[in-house]
């Protein structure tokens, strides 16, 4: 399963610093969002994860949440998603935190957390969106990226 | 257990196996691996050969510099003016400076994780300082390469002598420019891309750790665009009786902080070879400051305890290089199997070489292991015991009931055969030609220079550090009110790691210039050695109790003309130490920072940081570069010389390309009256001429806001140079003074036999007037150029 955090609009800053970066890259515009995803690896019903999403992971006064599980990823008004995640082998640092987290706060521990950023991008050019992320958001010698289109 | 086919094999056998694990040994060293074995007549295991190319790795041996080279040096039309051998470049040059100085206030030099020098004449404390570069690992991953040379650089402030307490970081970086469009090769990262991770690595780090960021340089050259250079340092204070550490057989191998996995496997080795467009993911370490940290409280408590008397970190080369330096004169026995691991799939000789992070080996007597493990615990820091101290001269390793390594010490450390490197150092022609520069072209080039990368505002870097975390920062990387002006030097202040009732503290300044290294390597050295030393003069620290490290970065020396440079400035770096009479306590070297991309080889020039440091008297009394008081007369101290070589105006515009030599013994002695006059209170602020020239080092004093007026005519009357030279010229050394009116006289008087000439004075209002025989040339709001010149870097 999937929690992913998203910053309320009104307070995120960084997606916007993400736009002008792409504009002054690509020459094109995008609305573009970022998200911070938490892949925790457990066999546990929805309510699991949501405890742990609310009282580890979000901030509620700036932030809202959403879980992931198998179905098809959906952002109203976005038509590219990447996500950047490390490759297997390489240390997720804030991934082991999360884990030892999880159990301290007393939950049963999870087999596994990984990190990764998602990027939603309202302009539908796979080809430029893969390039700008490339250089500017990712390293392929320790990121693993995929595309989805939504 | 594997075991590699050494004996009997051909010289290309051993080098096509060399290339397929990644060795980086040469053939001379290959043979003399092969005839060890063969008297022990058997073959080696893959984790002994592994163990022998990290211990003779160029970053753990430092062979180039350590070893014998042949020195030609040529002049301008070829003509041999010298030739020389030496058989260890290093220890007849920098250390030769060192032990010529025989400074008494030197408490360690190059034998330990980093220098140590005097707080102050019988102090019970020592300064230790150390700087490292991370250069390789930052091109292929600029956030993890960062992030580890930081926590690596302050690991080696813990391990120096019983440990010592970290309170300052450095950071200074080379990059390509991350606004221009290059045609980069597949497989590298842009120089943004490395920009934004090497910074945000530097800052994730060094803010967790709690350690301030607060000294620096940033330089900006097309050479470096696959070969960044990132250089971090950290200063500690350590208790003087702490200083010396015995490794006494018998003791446990103790390991505390990370656990050990597959991450940075081969890193030491890695540097001994150049960047290839194909590198693996397995060179790649990340960093977690969170465990350094408990290593660090750990590793002070236990200090002071007395729980351990030896420590070292485990960073390049890992249990092998820690472990075997440590073992070197005594011997060890490890087992491998106890150590703490990441991921239980890794093969033995991984867990003896791998590089991940945090960890750090401790010598500890078994009756202290108890109360070891309670101080571990408290802080939720894992530890293990992985071996025991011997008296034997070997290293030996276990892996359950395998023997995996059977090593002589002797052989490990002092079998590395010596090769001579050629060397040929060619000396540039240059032209010399008086610039001029019209008076209505000059506010147009000027707010140029000042949004020049190499000159503007580093905030955009600076600001996510946290410079004062823990209430030591006496100067910051910005003072005035509003810290709107760049300082020389950062001032720390001791008393919060001391306890002692006083305001000692220290100063801590860097200098570096690629610009002058690509016309003359040699010159280079003698200008970065002084301009670390006069940021060190121009906060009021102590130089007379002064030391320096040396951090060279050099392309693949197996190139004679790049080992010639190398050497070139290897030997001037000798000699303006002794001329400014600033002993080097630590240092380092980087090679192989060159990179062939479609047929094309990028090399970086002989690029040499220097970091200084130095004792201050009373924290109080330091003297911050931002303009205090209407009224008060400029100064400048130190000659203005002929030649735009190395200029910032000279890469924007056009000029000639003489570089002026400068004599550090003379400004020795100004610098002394310089540090002598501050201490009689006469001077208010004092900022360095560096890149841009003197009119970017006036503005940037008033760049609080207060008015100057400037003027140049007496300037090219005194010493005979163009407008051009005068106003953004940056051969010579000077030091702008803001001096209070009040004793103007009693200032003039006592630097009289200094070269000294007023220049201007402080205004009303703020604006930035410069004016030449009386005619303003240039008028311009202080604010409105502080807009141009505080422009966003990233």
């Amino acid at each position: 399963m999937e929690i992913e955090i998203i910053t309320l609009e009104r307070f995120d800053v960084e997606s916007k610093n993400i736009e002008k970066v792409f504009s002054d890259f690509s020459g094109l515009n995008s609305k573009i969002k970022l998200s911070r995803i938490y892949e925790i690896s457990k066999d546990a019903n929805k309510d699991y994860f949501k405890k742990i999403a609310e009282e580890v992971l979000y901030d509620p006064v700036v932030e809202n949440f959403k879980l992931i599980g198998s179905d098809k990823r959906v952002f109203p008004g976005y038509k590219i998603f990447v996500k950047v995640s490390f490759k297997k082998g390489v240390t997720d640092v804030v991934g082991e935190s999360v884990k030892k987290i999880i159990s301290e706060m007393g939950y049963e521990s999870p087999k596994e957390v990984k990190t990764s950023k998602g990027f939603y991008f309202s302009l539908n050019d796979k080809t430029e969106i893969i390039n700008f992320i490339k250089e500017n958001y990712a390293n392929e010698l320790i990121h693993n990226i995929i595309v989805e289109e939504i | 257990m594997r075991e590699i086919k050494f004996i009997g094999s051909n010289e290309k056998t051993l080098v096509s196996m060399n290339k397929e694990y990644g060795w980086s040994l040469n053939l001379k060293e290959l043979l003399m691996v092969k005839d060890y074995f063969e008297k022990l007549k058997r073959e080696p295991t893959r984790a002994e050969i592994e163990t022998i190319a990290q211990t003779w790795s160029e970053h753990c041996k430092h062979k180039t510099f350590s070893g014998p080279v042949e020195f030609i040096w040529k002049d301008r039309s070829g003509k041999i003016k010298m030739k020389k051998k030496f058989d260890n470049l290093f220890k007849e040059t920098i250390v030769y400076a060192t032990k010529k100085l025989n400074k008494k206030y030197c408490l360690s030099v190059f034998k330990d994780n980093a220098g140590i020098i005097e707080l102050y004449p019988g102090s019970k404390w020592g300064i230790c300082f150390k700087a490292e570069t991370h250069n390789h690992p930052c091109a292929i991953e600029p956030y993890g390469g960062a992030e580890t040379g930081v926590g690596g650089v302050i690991r080696d402030i813990l391990g120096v002598g019983m440990g010592a307490k970290p309170v300052i970081d450095t950071d200074i970086f080379c990059f390509a420019y991350p606004d221009k469009k290059y045609d980069i090769g597949k497989g590298f990262l842009t120089p943004h891309n490395i920009i934004s991770g090497v910074v945000s690595g530097v800052r994730d780090y060094g803010n967790k750790m709690g350690i301030p960021t607060a000294n620096g340089a940033v330089v900006f050259d097309d050479s470096y665009i696959y070969n960044p250079l990132v250089y971090v340092g950290s200063a500690g204070l350590i208790p003087r009786d702490k200083i010396n550490k015995k490794v006494v057989p018998q003791s446990l191998i103790v390991v505390i902080g990370g656990r050990t996995g597959r991450d940075g496997i081969g890193g030491a080795t890695f540097s001994s070879a150049d960047i290839e467009e194909e590198t693996s993911s397995s060179h790649v370490q990340i960093g977690n400051a969170i465990n350094e940290k408990k290593v660090l409280d750990v590793l002070l408590k236990a200090r002071d305890k007395g729980l351990y008397t030896a420590v070292t970190d485990c960073g390049a080369g890992g249990f092998s290089s820690a472990i075997g330096e440590l073992a070197s004169d005594c011997g060890a026995e490890v087992w491998l199997d106890k150590a703490l691991l990441k991921d239980e799939n890794i093969e033995p000789w991984e867990i003896w070489v791998s590089e991940s992070q945090e960890r750090m080996v401790l010598c500890v007597p078994e009756k202290n292991l108890n109360k070891l493990k309670e101080i571990c615990e408290m802080e939720e820091c894992e530890f293990c015991v992985v071996g025991r101290f011997t008296d034997t001269k070997k290293l030996e390793v276990y892996h359950k009931k395998d023997k995996i390594i059977d090593l002589d010490m002797k052989f490990l450390h002092a079998g590395l055969p010596q090769i001579a490197k050629k060397a040929v150092y060619k000396e540039r022609k240059t032209n010399y030609n008086s610039i001029s520069i019209k008076n209505s072209e000059i506010p147009e080039r000027f707010k140029k220079i000042i949004s020049d990368l190499n000159v503007c505002s580093k905030r955009s870097i600076v600001e996510q550090y946290d410079h004062e975390v823990i209430g030591q920062t006496v100067i910051k990387p910005f003072c005035s009110m509003e810290q709107r002006v760049p300082s020389d030097s950062a001032v720390i202040w001791a008393g919060n790691v001391t306890g002692e009732n006083n305001h000692r503290g220290f100063a801590v300044s860097c200098g570096i210039n690629s610009r002058i290294s690509k016309i003359s390597p040699y010159l280079m050295s003698y200008y970065v050695v002084d301009e670390a030393v006069r940021n060190l003069v121009c906060v009021g620290a102590d130089i007379t109790r002064g030391a320096i490290l040396d951090n060279f970065c050099s392309a693949n020396p197996n190139y004679e003309d790049v080992m010639g440079d190398f050497t070139a400035s290897a030997i001037s770096a000798s000699k303006a130490a002794l001329d400014i009479s600033m002993p080097y306590i630590s240092g380092k070297d980087s090679f192989y920072n060159q990179t062939a991309v479609k047929n094309r080889v990028y090399k970086i020039p002989t690029t040499l940081l220097i970091s200084a440091i130095a004792p201050v008297e009373d924290v109080r009394n330091a003297v911050s570069s931002d303009i205090k008081s209407e009224g008060n007369p400029i100064y400048v101290i130190g000659e203005f010389k002929k030649g735009m070589g190395a200029s910032v105006y000279r890469e924007l515009f056009k000029g000639d390309d003489f570089v002026s030599s400068i004599d550090l013994k003379k400004n020795r002695k100004y610098y002394l009256k310089i540090m002598e006059s501050m201490r009689k209170k006469h001077i208010l602020s004092a900022h360095d001429v560096s890149d841009g020239g003197f009119l970017t080092a006036v503005l940037e004093m008033a760049l609080c806001g207060r008015g100057v007026e400037i003027n140049i005519g007496g300037i090219k009357d005194k010493y005979k140079v163009s407008d051009a030279e005068a106003l953004f010229g940056e051969c010579g050394s000077k030091i702008i003074l803001e001096v209070d009116m009040r004793k103007e006289k009693e200032f003039i008087n006592f630097m009289r036999e200094a070269p000294m000439l007023k220049v201007g004075k402080v205004v009303q209002g703020s604006s930035f007037i410069l004016t030449d025989k009386g005619n303003i040339v240039f008028k311009e709001d202080v604010l409105k150029l502080r807009e141009i010149w505080e422009r966003k870097i990233i």
